[in-house]
């Protein structure tokens, strides 16, 4: 192990390596901060440009937009009282109040300062826990892979809300896509309808720009005064520091919303929103003066901030030590792999450990690299939250189609991405979600390969995904992650129902 | 759909029509999961594989997918349960519309090339959204340009191109 964190060390400190770390938190920063943009939407927009880097390089350019985006967006939620990602809108409750009375600056430094640690803490447990359990995967066969892949898709009950039937139909149209192309098994063509290109599949990157980034454009066109220029923002004084004393009071707090990020952020499908918002609820909860909530509390920016940073390296655990993406970016990050001719689980583990070492060792510079570029640039992200949305919208549409023709240098691609952009908007129209139908497609092929490779294993005795302790322990869990769920879902629609009653 | 007029909701306003979402998706989803399963056969050749075939999980997958659409339709018609969306046809008309252009824009970059279709686009992207400033139509074109710029000549990708662009 030590001589695959020496050898990430020397590659970290590449001066390319150096340079896309902070192209990587700058280009974050910017999709962050512009409100209707997210770090997620810049990984899937720019993983075509990492065609030509080494992987742990893209990986890290990637993972740095997601970490400067979870940052970037609580500079509107500060400065324009818009939150530039759902996870910052805890940020603005409390960011916007302190930026009117003058502490634009403070709130900043705040959320930098606790992005920066839940970041650094989050890499830490990265660099911790996924060597050990990509190392107990290695025991898995088949089945398990199975069970596995199985229990990722599971994830949907957490994704699709108080329907989950129509999360189920989005997985299973996902999973039928997924299946498009040449049998891996049999070799046989399943609904190419003829075309050669379709041999290969669908391409990821085509699919998540066409469900992500067509929405997204789409929104836009609805805005009324689209071609004005943004909000006002607030204007920030050098003079307005954060000390010392008031960073320390803190320390507990950020650590506690750090490590509830990260362990939110290590479970496929809950994501930064959901960390933000427990963070700040705690944060609330466990305050000598929760009444003052709302009205510019530095522990309400500290929490969340503290907690959607701790998510970001943190959701790399699922990803990389079993192939599990528990969001469209960590999705992405699988059309990263997969345009090097990788695929994810834990032989990556085996077989290029110093490229993983790389890749986790990188994760913590790039929170260096953030705080450094938050101190210095967030005035100026801030004037480009500006941009009007004409401009905006028009760029994407652009820059989407050549990323979608740039994967696999086809047309065919660029056309999947309208077409699937037309699907996620008769979707969206009979609210069933988008993200549904990408875990089923990234997970689709895998659930369909080991289950007929499990089964042929074992003469096609279906009881070897329940015999085995592995697959057997994954399915309780699964089951338990399900009831979970449920059970929360349950509650929510109670609350719901009661406030409607109240009102 | 359920039209909603705006005097009914007591102010002015565009017309509203309120989806069933339950029917529609339940609906939609039985049409699918049949256009799926008459497909199966055609399109997925398994000749001499016997138990777990190729067309087992896609078959598998079409009867999920109809029995879910199956619940939603008994759920908004029998159990009267219904979650509706509410939209606002003019918005969607101006979607439907820009979807159409982009679907244009993708089949006539075959015939004159990413960089002009792009730069195309892009225009009518702000004239769509009735952006009336020279400046913005001068960075948006730019912007294609330099866009264009990097994907061909940084990452060597080759676009679709006439007379050489």
């Amino acid at each position: 192990m030590a001589e695959f964190i020496m050898e990430a060390i020397g590659n970290i400190f590449h001066p390319l390596t150096l340079v896309l770390m902070n192209l990587g938190v700058f280009l974050g920063i910017i999709f962050g901060a512009i409100p209707g943009l997210s770090g997620n939407l810049g990984i899937i927009l720019l993983v075509p440009f990492t065609v030509n880097m080494r992987l742990s390089d893209a990986i890290i350019f990637l993972t740095a937009i997601f970490c400067g985006g979870e940052f970037g967006g609580s500079i509107s939620a500060i400065l324009i009282n818009t939150p530039g990602t759902n996870s910052a809108t805890c940020t603005m409750l409390e960011g916007y109040p302190l930026a009117k009375r003058g502490h634009a600056r403070k709130a900043l430094m705040t959320a930098l300062s606790a992005s920066f640690i839940g970041g650094i803490i989050s890499s830490l447990a990265l660099l911790v826990f996924a060597p050990a359990i990509a190392s107990f995967t290695l025991k898995f066969g088949p089945p398990e892979y199975f069970a596995m892949s199985f229990f990722g898709l599971s994830i949907i009950a957490s994704l699709c809300g108080n329907s989950l039937s129509r999360g189920l139909i989005g997985g299973c149209i996902g999973i039928l896509l997924s299946l498009v192309g040449m049998d891996s098994i049999t070799g046989s063509t399943r609904f190419t309808f003829g075309v050669v290109e379709l041999l290969r599949g669908l391409t990821l990157i085509a699919i998540l720009t066409g469900l992500f980034a067509i929405p997204n454009i789409l929104e836009k066109i609805h805005v009324k005064d689209a071609g004005k220029e943004g909000a006002q923002i607030i204007q920030m004084d050098k003079k307005d520091k954060l000390t010392l004393a008031e960073l320390l009071s803190m320390k507990w707090l950020i650590l506690k919303s750090s490590v509830l990020g990260c362990i939110i952020g290590a479970v496929p499908g809950a994501g930064a929103g959901i960390a933000s918002f427990i963070s700040y609820n705690e944060a609330k909860r466990t305050s000598r003066t929760p009444e003052k909530f709302g009205t510019g509390m530095l522990e309400g920016i500290a929490a969340p901030e503290a907690a959607n940073n701790g998510v970001t390296s943190a959701s790399l655990i699922p990803l990389l030590t079993l192939g599990i993406p528990g969001s469209p970016s960590a999705a992405a990050m699988i059309g990263a792999f997969s345009l090097k001719g990788l695929s994810l689980g834990p032989t990556l583990f085996r077989n290029q450990a110093g490229i993983m070492y790389t890749i986790m060792a990188g994760l913590v510079l790039v929170n260096v690299f953030m705080l450094l570029q938050g101190t210095f640039l967030s005035g100026l992200a801030a004037r480009i939250t500006k941009v009007p949305e004409t401009v905006l919208a028009a760029l994407l549409v652009v820059i989407c189609a050549a990323g979608a023709y740039s994967v696999n240098g086809s047309a065919l691609d660029v056309k999947v991405f309208v077409l699937f952009g037309g699907v996620a908007y008769v979707l969206g129209l009979m609210k069933i979600p988008a993200v549904p139908v990408v875990l089923g497609f990234v997970l689709g092929d895998m659930v369909d390969y080991n289950l007929r490779r499990g089964l042929t294993m074992c003469g096609g005795n279906l009881w070897v995904f329940i015999t085995r302790p592995i697959t057997l322990a994954i399915l309780v869990l699964m089951i338990l992650f399900l009831a979970y769920n449920g059970i929360q879902n349950a509650r929510g629609s109670r609350q719901i129902r009661e406030s409607g009653d109240k009102a | 759909m359920k039209k909603r007029t705006a005097d009914q909701k007591g102010s002015r306003g565009p017309a509203l029509y309120r989806i069933p979402t339950h029917l529609t998706a339940g609906c939609f989803s039985i049409v699918l999961a049949v256009a799926a399963a008459c497909l199966i056969p055609g399109q997925i050749k398994v000749s001499g594989q016997t138990g777990i075939t190729s067309r087992t999980i896609p078959f598998f997958l079409s009867g999920i997918i109809f029995l879910l659409g199956c619940w939603l339709v008994f759920a908004s018609l029998v159990l009267k349960k219904e979650d509706y969306k509410e939209v606002e046809i003019s918005q969607e008309t101006r979607r439907g519309i820009f979807m159409g252009a982009l679907a244009v824009y993708v089949f006539v970059m075959d015939w004159i090339g990413f960089l002009i279709s792009s730069l195309l686009m892009g225009a009518f992207v702000l004239w769509y959204m009735e952006d009336k400033k020279p400046v913005h139509y001068g960075i948006v074109s730019a912007c294609v340009v330099v866009i264009y710029g990097v994907f061909r000549f940084l990452l060597g990708v080759s676009f679709v191109s006439v007379w050489g662009v």
